[in-house]
């Protein structure tokens, strides 16, 4: 399966800094913009424990967070593409981060800015082709919905990875959320299938990437 | 009242200003450079990967005295340059790196008070740069063990000694057994959860400011001296692998002064996986 499509998708209404993983949206005024993230990165971060976007009024600098990106696995910056103006934000953000992994490109933009000078974006269909390469070298797989844990299991047996599975569903995982898995061993993939059926845990996606294996659950008991 | 040894941190203002002067090496600890570091660094910041240069890859260690020189060579940091850590994981491995340092008896040395969240969120600057250092030649003059205990001196003192306090700062669930790992690296985890027979727990994070930065001295010492960690203790800090254990560490030895404070940075994932080995929920 090819690592683009719908599972990452790029609207073709908006623009794209892919330098930062952030999205562009004309507004009406000239070099204004509605800015969100960009759903590839989101897989590659993780989802968000915390978004903190600066203020309206704020002047953001190019190289410097137009927001602070926080997940369990990292502690990031989303900068603007050139310098510019915060005229807006999106305050459910700050209430609840997971609107930006739930909904990136609509309920979940982060800010509106202006811009004096022009940005470099990128049109959309050419930053569907470079994001299929930045994938590659992050080791990204997109699903249709961003995971909430993951776990990547390497080297070791079926039997050892189908209970580390049973261990992290009992041990962090509620009810609704779901959880990546990530295998090195292809022969895997008929237990994973079954996993699912045994478990009732729901099978949401599952993906092959070269030698490695990508399957999504969502718990559906306790 | 402020820090005992509050020249130990860097402040994130202090450090914009002073990028750029010769005699000072900002360096990045990270545990995954691939989030962090490679994402974006402060201009000019050389990288620890620590997973790679702060271990030992043939046995579980930290570097040797050798290692450490040729790692500091090969950064370009020489035995007189002032060193800053600041790292991902809220300076963990970074603090990490500190404990390191310390170790093989650098002397101009900082972390980073808030570490990458701290200097991302005051507007500082980030760059995708990678500095180019030139060689320097490194050379260890003394090696000092005192604030490592490795797990045969562990059970030698814990028998017996009434001043020896054990602080387990993993989060409640680790050290009740209910979970065996964090979700954040749910493969790396001990065959059994629990903790050491005779811990405390006071989770790391307790120490730690909504922004990162540590807590006041005042708020510090009434956190520790309340679950009876005092100043005339011999502390042992221990977490999962170390990261955390040096955080605490830190606190206690350099910011509320405590004269004997150790990691065992065996930690969980040497005890919970030995045979026969008492363990409490």
């Amino acid at each position: 399966m090819k690592n683009r499509g719908d599972n990452c998708p790029l609207p073709s209404d908006r623009l794209y800094d892919l330098d930062n993983d952030l999205w562009y949206k004309p507004l009406g005024k000239r070099r204004h913009y509605l800015v969100g993230v960009c759903k590839p990165f989101l897989h590659f971060a993780g989802r968000p424990k915390k978004i903190i976007v600066k203020r309206e009024g704020v002047y953001v600098k190019r190289n410097t967070a137009l927001a602070v990106y926080i997940s369990s696995r990292m502690e990031g910056a989303l900068m603007p593409a050139v310098d510019c103006q915060v005229m807006k934000v999106n305050e459910d953000v700050a209430a609840n981060p997971q609107v930006v992994a739930d909904d990136p490109y609509e309920d979940g933009w982060l800010a509106e800015v202006s811009c004096p000078s022009e940005p470099i974006l990128t049109e959309p269909d050419r930053a569907k082709d470079l994001y299929e390469e930045i994938n590659n070298r992050r080791g990204v797989v997109c699903f249709a919905h961003v995971p909430h844990y993951e776990m990547r299991v390497y080297g070791e047996s079926c039997e050892s990875i189908l209970t580390r599975m049973n261990d992290f569903m009992k041990q962090h995982v509620k009810v609704g959320e779901t959880l990546h898995i990530a295998t090195g061993d292809p022969a895997t993939e008929v237990d994973l299938i079954s996993w699912a059926e045994r478990t009732g845990h729901e099978l949401l996606g599952l993906t092959r990437r070269g030698s490695s294996l990508h399957a999504l659950y969502r718990k559906s008991l306790d | 009242m402020s820090y005992a040894n509050p020249d130990v941190l860097a402040d994130v203002e202090w450090l914009k200003k002073s990028l750029g002067r010769s005699d000072l090496a900002v360096i990045e600890v990270d545990y995954d450079p691939k989030l962090a570091y490679e994402q974006g660094h402060i201009p000019g910041a050389l990288l620890i990967d620590w997973r790679r240069d702060m271990n030992k890859q043939n046995s579980r260690d930290i570097i040797d005295a050798e290692e450490f020189e040729r790692l500091m060579s090969g950064l370009g940091v020489s035995n007189d340059t002032h060193v800053v850590l600041y790292g991902d994981y809220n300076n963990w491995f970074a603090t990490f790196a500190f404990w390191v340092f310390e170790m093989y008896g650098h002397k101009r040395l900082q972390l980073l008070n808030g570490g990458r969240k701290k200097w991302i969120d005051s507007g500082g600057e980030l760059s995708k740069e990678l500095p180019k250092p030139k060689p320097s030649t490194y050379k260890v003059q003394k090696t000092d063990n005192s604030s490592r205990i490795l797990l045969d001196e562990l059970m030698r003192e814990k028998i017996g000694s009434t001043s020896l306090v054990l602080v387990d700062v993993r989060s409640p669930a680790e050290f009740k057994g209910e979970i065996t790992a964090p979700p954040e690296y749910p493969t790396e985890h001990a065959q059994r959860g629990g903790h050491i027979p005779g811990a405390i727990n006071i989770p790391w994070g307790m120490a730690i400011k909504e922004d990162g930065t540590f807590k006041p001295f005042e708020e510090l010492q009434k956190l520790y001296g309340s679950k009876g960690v005092d100043a005339d203790k011999d502390v042992v800090a221990y977490c999962r692998i170390g990261e955390r254990a040096s955080v605490t560490w830190f606190v206690l030895k350099h910011l509320l002064g405590y004269k004997r404070v150790r990691v065992y940075d065996g930690s969980w994932t040497e005890w919970g996986n030995l045979v026969r080995f008492p363990i409490e929920k």
